[in-house]
């Protein structure tokens, strides 16, 4: 008859308990009472302790293995307190860069106009005004500035205009004193590139505004204007008639009321073409399809300079109008087109005469 | 009062993902307890990198505690965490003492303790193993792993690897110890050779 399980470490099952120490402790003492009476049994229970070890560590490895790479891609993705303190801090200094450059500098940037001498030699000048004309210019530039324009300060510009008031240079202000009454026009021309240039260098500093126009039609008779203008030209066709046929805009000339309500001044169009529009203001025509205009307040005249995609010619030029309807809007014929502006609240302010005084 | 109960809040919610083998438990652990064991073991003649290795294998220690059934909650987590760390490190830096040159001498090892070369054998054994364990195929491996390291019951094999019942695993448990046993003997016989 065959022994039958003499050696209990035959039975696998209970052989791997014994090893796991998942026997009760009275069986594991009668177990370990046979392996110190059986060399067999103890190999075969070395055997499993070593397949054990074996396997465990192989368990143990893994999980750690695991454990490490999940704290490792907790912390790649982890955001801590000073990271999180850092992006809000870099975001309050854009935002604060961002507001300075908006409110404070974007009028310094912008590239001012070409000279008056300038644009004449490549063709995209307002040609000097006639004689006639300048004879009354002359008169005025002799005036003496409106009543206490020489101390008041200009006006906080609404939100969206860039201004900076800076006075003008002393010598300037002598020779506009000393000047005829009827200024020759290569004098009124001369002195109008002289500031161009010199806005156009960043010497002369002004008050700038930038406004999108609109182009409501393209014929220079008194059309009902589209959609934004619609109620305006309907309401103020008379109006509008009357100023029309007032409104002088010609370089160098002097436009009577146009944003002082006292006096006649001197405003100069020019015109120039769109790739040298400011980047800035680029993206914004993009979006829009506006016409970029940048208005520019030195002591002496208004600068009005029109960024067109196709130039006006020098005839166009010289019969360009430009004229207020209303409180908040701006009508500018030139050449076939009729573009309207619908001006920022404060306009009038930032742009009157007095802002580009010294202070 | 209040902070305690939190405590315990949330180690009741670590130990049962443990106890459902999400290991994510372990890493909130990781995280929570990192600072202080990094601290012991820099106080104590170690690096940060023994801090990290020392914290890993202190909660293998608890997962396989917590999944063999033999875990009592006594103590914080934490607390139980750091005990453990503490008395590895302390075993560590007596066998780095015992492994000194200087320190090589006979007698060190009368306390019971297991000699460097013994260590070695051990070490070296349970490596070959390991690597063995890689030859017998994935199903095979993760059922091993499964009963003799995660001290899973035949009935939970079954429905964790998709076994129709406990006899079925009990049968593949036995052939895949016997390829272990295969892989092993050819193993040994190549390094005799």
């Amino acid at each position: 008859m065959p022994e039958l399980n003499l050696h209990w470490t035959d039975d696998q099952d209970l052989l791997a308990m014994f090893v796991l120490n998942r026997v009760s402790a009275s069986a594991r003492q009668g177990l370990e009472a046979h392996l110190s009476t059986c060399e067999q049994c103890r190999r075969a229970v070395q055997a499993e302790q070593l397949l054990v070890a074996g396997i465990k560590r192989a368990g143990r490895e893994e999980l750690k293995a695991r454990l490490k790479e999940r704290v490792a891609l907790r912390r790649r993705f982890e955001v801590t307190w000073y990271q999180v303190a850092g992006a809000a801090a870099a975001i309050v200094v854009l935002v604060s860069i961002g507001i300075y450059n908006r409110w404070f500098t974007a009028g310094e940037k912008e590239r001012a106009p070409l000279t008056v001498q300038e644009q004449h030699e490549v063709g995209k000048l307002n040609t000097p005004p006639d004689r006639s004309k300048l004879a009354e210019k002359g008169k005025e530039k002799g005036e003496a500035p409106a009543a206490g324009a020489g101390t008041s300060r200009p006006r906080r510009p609404e939100k969206g205009m860039a201004t900076e008031a800076l006075p003008a240079p002393v010598e300037a202000k002598s020779k506009r004193a000393a000047e005829p009454e009827v200024a020759p026009l290569q004098i009124a021309a001369a002195q109008a590139g002289k500031e161009a240039e010199a806005l156009n260098k960043g010497t002369l500093k002004a008050t700038t505004m930038w406004v999108e126009g609109t182009v409501l039609s393209h014929g220079i008779e008194d059309r009902a204007a589209p959609q934004l203008y619609a109620p305006l030209a309907g309401k103020k066709s008379a109006e509008l008639r009357d100023r029309k046929n007032e409104a002088q805009a010609l370089t160098g000339q002097k436009q009577r009321d146009f944003v002082g309500g006292k006096e006649k001044e001197s405003i100069i169009v020019a015109q120039r073409s769109l790739p040298d529009l400011p980047v800035s203001r680029k993206a914004r025509r993009q979006e829009k399809n506006t016409i970029e205009t940048l208005f520019q307040r030195t002591s002496g005249r208004l600068h009005v300079t029109v960024y067109l995609d196709t130039l006006v010619s020098e005839p166009e030029l010289q019969t360009a109008r430009i004229m207020p309807i209303g409180e908040d809007s701006i009508i500018l014929n030139l050449g076939s087109q009729r573009i309207g502006y619908k001006m920022p609240p404060g306009w009038r302010q930032v742009l009157a005469p007095e802002t580009g005084k010294e202070r | 009062m209040k902070s305690s109960l939190v405590f315990l809040n949330t180690d009741a919610k670590i130990l049962d993902l443990i106890r459902r083998g999400d290991e994510e438990g372990l890493v909130m652990l990781y995280e929570s307890n990192r600072r202080s064991i990094v601290a012991y073991v820099s106080q104590n003649s170690g690096t940060p990198d023994d801090a990290e290795d020392l914290l890993q294998e202190s909660l293998v220690v608890l997962w396989e505690r917590v999944r063999s059934g033999q875990f009592e909650y006594r103590a914080r987590l934490s607390t139980f965490i750091y005990g453990v760390a503490k008395n590895m490190w302390s075993r560590r830096l007596a066998r780095m003492r015992r492994e000194a040159p200087s320190e090589l001498d006979p007698e060190e090892h009368s306390d019971g303790a297991l000699s460097p070369l013994d260590d070695l054998i051990e070490c070296e054994e349970s490596e070959l193993v390991r690597r063995a364990l890689e030859r017998i195929g994935e199903q095979c491996k993760k059922l091993l792993k499964l009963f003799y390291w995660e001290e899973l019951s035949m009935e939970e094999i079954a429905v964790q690897m998709g076994f129709a019942n406990a006899d079925t695993v009990k049968a593949k448990k036995y052939q895949c110890k016997k390829a272990l046993e295969t892989v092993l003997r050819e193993v040994l016989e190549r390094r005799g050779s």
